[in-house]
């Protein structure tokens, strides 16, 4: 191999391993960061003017290169912790920009616009191939981050978190501690590349920090797809050797390029890897979940809780209490705060005031209005979060409304100790379905509290041993289902005649 | 199928296994008042959404003045003449009472402000906020709003979607004295709500609608006892 | 003059937001593009109006191209596809403009040459026309939105497009029509920074960074006020530029964004429903 192909070899292991990490930030967990680029330029200048300034030998600056941009990504996932989609990415760019303006006009530390030059490296890596390995080992170091970080949080919690952030929080995934850690992991790999980088080409500059380091990282995840490293790998290269072999076209191919990756996103959204289904297949592995049985009679206890939206009381001070064995069917017309209580139980949302109490050990499952299922993915792998042993291979989008909601009800049993929390999950189910989906109650009510809101309140009466009927935000009529379906009051909400004035008769 | 005006013939929604809404038939005629009531989840917004074309139908079909039509996009029955009022209202909040009106309006300048004036005469109250913007309206407001947006176009039926919710009493008893405004210059309405007290006033018809499935329908007497409905509701 | 270049390109850019929901992160690029268009044309002998003509054509026709690659085909996958595609966009404006005229910085030639000396300060006879240009586009376009009646439709179906489809409103065709508006604004913001600043393929990025950060600033989306703190954001650069150094200006900027985002991301005027793309 010639002396320019190791070259290239080498910045494409760079170039690789900055988009493995990304991989980790974007691919994984779903943050759209726009600063891996600035994570590889820093690691480009820690990792020359560490040795520069401080001595420090090239063996110990390469991988502190990687932790200092891991430690600043950190900091930038913080300060954007609690930032959606667009803000996060808007975030991440100013500081992309902010970072390029500082070591363009840093003059006395960075050597400004025109850059640095690096110290001569130790007489071990002088060596083209020594080089290259160095990059092929970054590379290697990126891949096992990747595997690591992929394992640490779990792969169901992670692509749960992707698709499905709210339902996420219920099966308790912490989205900004995984988003930090993501960001500190694919920093510390940005970090890594950008200091092979800096090894290959001698000479650190503003240049780094441009948008379009950023752009060529954006590229190779996007040709070689959001969660495979050796796609990427392949990517890379592809990207960096690209342009040597495409000389014919001469500056062309910059365009081609270009138009080559709109196409990509077009077509193949899930790149390159899309095209080998089978390698890049992914096998869930189960979690083992502890479910130890509750001792105690009442599971939770509420007491005075109130959650208001803009001014608007939605939960107007309700106690609840659960007990073992009770199906609580939550009744009540629209708006009347039936979701907005089960947000709060289940921990979705806090109240503003009042207090909730969960017994020791209890963990609660719950479904949703929409079934919140990872689309893309198999049976199986959704049920990999709570533990369940399913090897059923259907995908979810070929599943029919009810075949979603029952699998949504097994998840939410199989993850809950103690607690299910069901949201309507008789709406859009035929009538035989219905009594199925009966049956699956009572059997998860042997051992646990089921609460069910429901519109469908003749089905719901059907099977609750206890009716909690609610109206604006309140509870009005609490007790045995044949009892509420007669209470007055219940009847009033229902039919909309205003409680105070009375039925009109 | 036939009807004077709207016709829905069998319409499903879902798996034609198990669909969840439907297979329903209905028709509205020319000027008369149709209430769907029903609790709530039991398809009654669906229903109206289909016809509008929001969502999709999987099966069955909806025929206008006795003949079908494909609905491929919302602005399909818009065109024909059928107005709608969704539900929760949904005025276009950024633009002024005046705006609202005129923007769906299609036609000369002159005869959009004659029309403009018609909705001041009908909704005397509107008159004096048409120039703030919308969202600073109250419920009520919105809701006389949003049915004189939904008659700009001169409409020969009006879907109203559960138009009591949450508005405070008093506005609720406006909103159904407008409605019956609607009815006197002979436009047909098909409304759906839950709050029957109302409904069962002014309606000419009633279909009651729970899980997805027509489980009763006829004159409004029928249904003025609260119990008759509390069962259907409430019952198995 | 930056301060009219910044605000013509921020108001294309709530534009497309607001009309289209789409955040058009190739904006910038549009408005580089038109730029070194404006540069052809110039080179063709066109001067002064017919320059800054054919950048707003060419710009619109570019806003145009946007909304069918990255827009139309995408509306139905998650947002960030469309975000992506429009990044990708960008990449291959900022690639074939680099292709076309190499990477290096340039000032790009003035529409109008000359200028005055009045009280002691030069104004560039390119300055005023800018100026004049942003103004007649501030009019034009509130005027298009606020008293024709494709602009009341435009806004309408902005606001609730399912409700605006439902009435009978041609609610793609308005969207694509605010995209190529977008575009022409864009082009015009291109001609007019192109001779203060040095232009250079990439530049698109920090464009459209800026624009991002007016319609944050002033409540996502809401037109006009974007427009306005465009402009602010222009005036604190110049003043900051030549207090201190146009890079202390600039990363100034950045940190007051940065601090804005993570206590008032709503804006400072406050979005109308709390909307939040």
């Amino acid at each position: 191999m010639s002396a320019y192909d190791l070259h290239l070899l080498t910045l494409a292991g760079a170039l690789a391993s900055a988009a493995i990490g990304w991989q980790i930030v974007f691919g994984l967990s779903g943050a759209l960061s726009l600063a891996a680029g600035t994570a590889m330029g820093l690691g480009a200048y820690a990792a020359v003017l560490l040795p520069l300034n401080l001595d420090l030998p090239y063996a110990a600056a390469l991988p502190a290169a990687g932790a200092l941009s891991g430690l600043a990504l950190g900091c930038v996932a913080l300060a954007a912790a609690r930032l959606e989609t667009h803000y996060f990415a808007l975030a991440t760019l100013a500081v992309a920009e902010a970072v390029l303006l500082l070591a363009t006009n840093w003059e006395s530390v960075t050597g400004g616009a025109n850059g640095i030059l690096g110290k001569s490296p130790p007489h071990w890596l002088i060596a083209d191939e020594a080089r290259a390995l160095s990059a092929l080992s970054a590379t290697i170091i990126a891949i096992l981050i990747y595997y690591s970080f992929k394992h640490f949080i779990g792969q169901e919690r992670l692509a749960l978190l992707r698709t499905q952030p709210l339902a996420a929080k219920a099966f308790g995934v912490n989205g900004a501690k995984t988003r930090l850690l993501a960001m500190i992991a694919g920093g510390i790999c940005g970090g890594l590349g950008g200091a092979i980088h800096a090894l290959a080409v001698g000479v650190v500059s503003p240049d780094v920090l441009q948008f379009k380091t950023m752009a060529a990282i954006l590229a190779v995840v996007l040709i070689g797809g959001r969660r495979s490293p050796v796609a990427a790998v392949i990517a890379s290269i592809l990207v960096t050797f690209g342009p040597e072999y495409l000389r014919f076209l001469e500056d062309s191919y910059l365009i081609v390029y270009g138009l080559l990756l709109l196409a990509t996103i077009l077509f193949l959204p899930n790149g390159i890897a899309a095209l080998f289904p089978k390698l890049s297949a992914v096998r869930f592995h189960k979690k083992q979940l502890t479910k130890v049985p509750v001792p105690y009679r009442t599971l939770l206890r509420s007491v005075n809780l109130k959650r208001s939206f803009g001014g608007l009381s939605a939960v107007d001070g309700v106690s609840l209490n659960l007990h073992k064995g009770e199906i609580v069917g939550l009744i009540g017309p629209n708006g009347a705060g039936k979701s907005t209580l089960l947000n709060l139980l289940s921990g979705l949302e806090h109240p503003d005031a009042g207090k909730i109490e969960l017994a020791p050990g209890v963990r609660i499952g719950r479904t949703f209005q929409t079934p919140a299922l990872i689309e893309e993915e198999t049976v199986g792998a959704n049920l990999a979060i709570t533990g369940y042993p399913s090897q059923d291979q259907t995908l979810v989008k070929s599943l029919s409304q009810s075949e979603r909601r029952f699998l949504e009800l097994t998840r939410a049993r199989e993850y809950a100790n103690g607690l299910v929390l069901l949201d309507e999950p008789a709406a859009g189910l035929a009538p035989n379905e219905r009594t199925r989906l009966a049956e699956e109650i009572r059997n998860i009510a042997a051992k646990s509290a089921v609460v069910v809101v429901e519109h469908n309140v003749p089905f719901v009466a059907s099977i609750a041993n206890r009716l909690v009927c609610l109206a604006e935000g309140r509870v009005i009529a609490d007790g045995e289902p044949k009892e509420i379906v007669r209470d007055p009051a219940v009847v009033a909400a229902y039919l909309g005649v205003a409680i105070d004035l009375g039925a009109d008769r | 199928m036939t009807s004077n005006l709207l016709s829905v013939d069998e319409a499903v929604m879902g798996p034609s296994a198990s669909p969840w809404l439907g297979p329903l038939t209905l028709e509205v005629g020319r000027g008369e008042i149709v209430a769907l009531l029903g609790p709530n989840g039991a398809g009654k917004s669906s229903l109206l959404r289909g016809i509008m074309g929001l969502i999709p139908f999987s099966g069955g079909q909806v025929c206008w003045e006795r003949k079908p039509v494909l609905i491929d996009r919302p602005s399909k029955m818009a065109k024909l003449g059928v107005g709608y009022v969704p539900e929760g209202r949904r005025v276009f909040p950024g633009l002024s009472a005046e705006e609202n009106l005129l923007s769906v309006f299609d036609g000369p300048r002159a005869e959009a402000n004659a029309r403009v004036q018609e909705m001041w005469s009908l909704f005397p109250e509107l008159l004096a906020r048409r120039r703030s913007e919308a969202w600073r309206l109250s419920g009520g407001e919105q809701q006389m709003l949003a049915i004189g947006r939904a008659l700009m176009r001169q409409p020969k039926l009006v879907m109203l979607d559960e138009p009591s919710l949450g508005l405070a009493p008093m506005a609720v008893g406006r909103t159904f004295q407008a409605i019956e405004k609607l009815k006197a210059r002979g436009i047909a309405i098909l409304l759906s709500e839950q709050n029957t007290h109302h409904a069962l006033e002014i309606a000419d018809r009633v279909i009651i609608i729970r899980s997805g499935q027509i489980i009763a329908s006829g004159a409004p007497k029928m249904f003025t006892n609260p119990d008759v409905i509390a069962r259907l509701y409430l019952d198995e | 003059m930056l301060g009219s270049g910044y605000g013509v390109l921020a108001l294309g850019f709530a534009l497309t937001l607001r009309a289209a929901g789409a955040v058009n992160f190739a904006h910038g690029d549009v408005a580089t593009m038109a730029a070194y268009g404006g540069v052809v044309a110039a080179a063709f002998g066109a001067t002064g109006v017919m320059a800054i003509t054919a950048a707003a054509f060419l710009g619109g026709v570019l806003g145009l191209i946007v909304a069918i690659i990255t827009w139309a085909p995408l509306r139905r996958r998650p947002v960030e596809a469309t975000f992506i595609a429009a990044i990708a966009l960008g990449i291959v404006a900022q690639n074939s403009l680099t292709v076309g005229f190499g990477g290096a910085p340039r000032a790009l030639p003035a529409i109008v040459d000359g200028g005055w000396h009045i009280a002691g300060v030069y104004l560039s006879a390119h300055g005023a026309l800018s100026l004049v240009v942003a103004i007649a586009a501030f009019i034009g376009v509130a005027t298009l939105l606020l008293r024709t009646r494709t602009g009341l439709r435009l806004r309408a179906a902005a606001e609730d497009p399912e409700i605006a489809a439902a009435h009978g409103l041609p609610v793609i065709g308005l969207a694509i029509f605010a995209f190529l508006l977008a575009g022409a604004l864009a082009g015009l913001a291109g001609a007019i920074l192109s001779n203060q600043h040095y232009v250079t393929p990439t530049v698109g990025a920090i464009y459209i960074l800026k624009a991002y950060i007016a319609a944050t600033a002033a409540g996502w989306g809401r037109i006009l006020p974007t427009a306005l703190v465009a402009v602010g954001i222009a005036l604190f650069e110049t003043i900051g530029a030549a207090l201190v150094s146009q890079a202390a200006a600039e990363g100034a900027l950045y940190l007051a964004f940065l601090a804005l985002l993570a206590f008032r991301p709503e804006g400072l005027a406050g979005d109308i429903q709390g909307r939040r793309v």
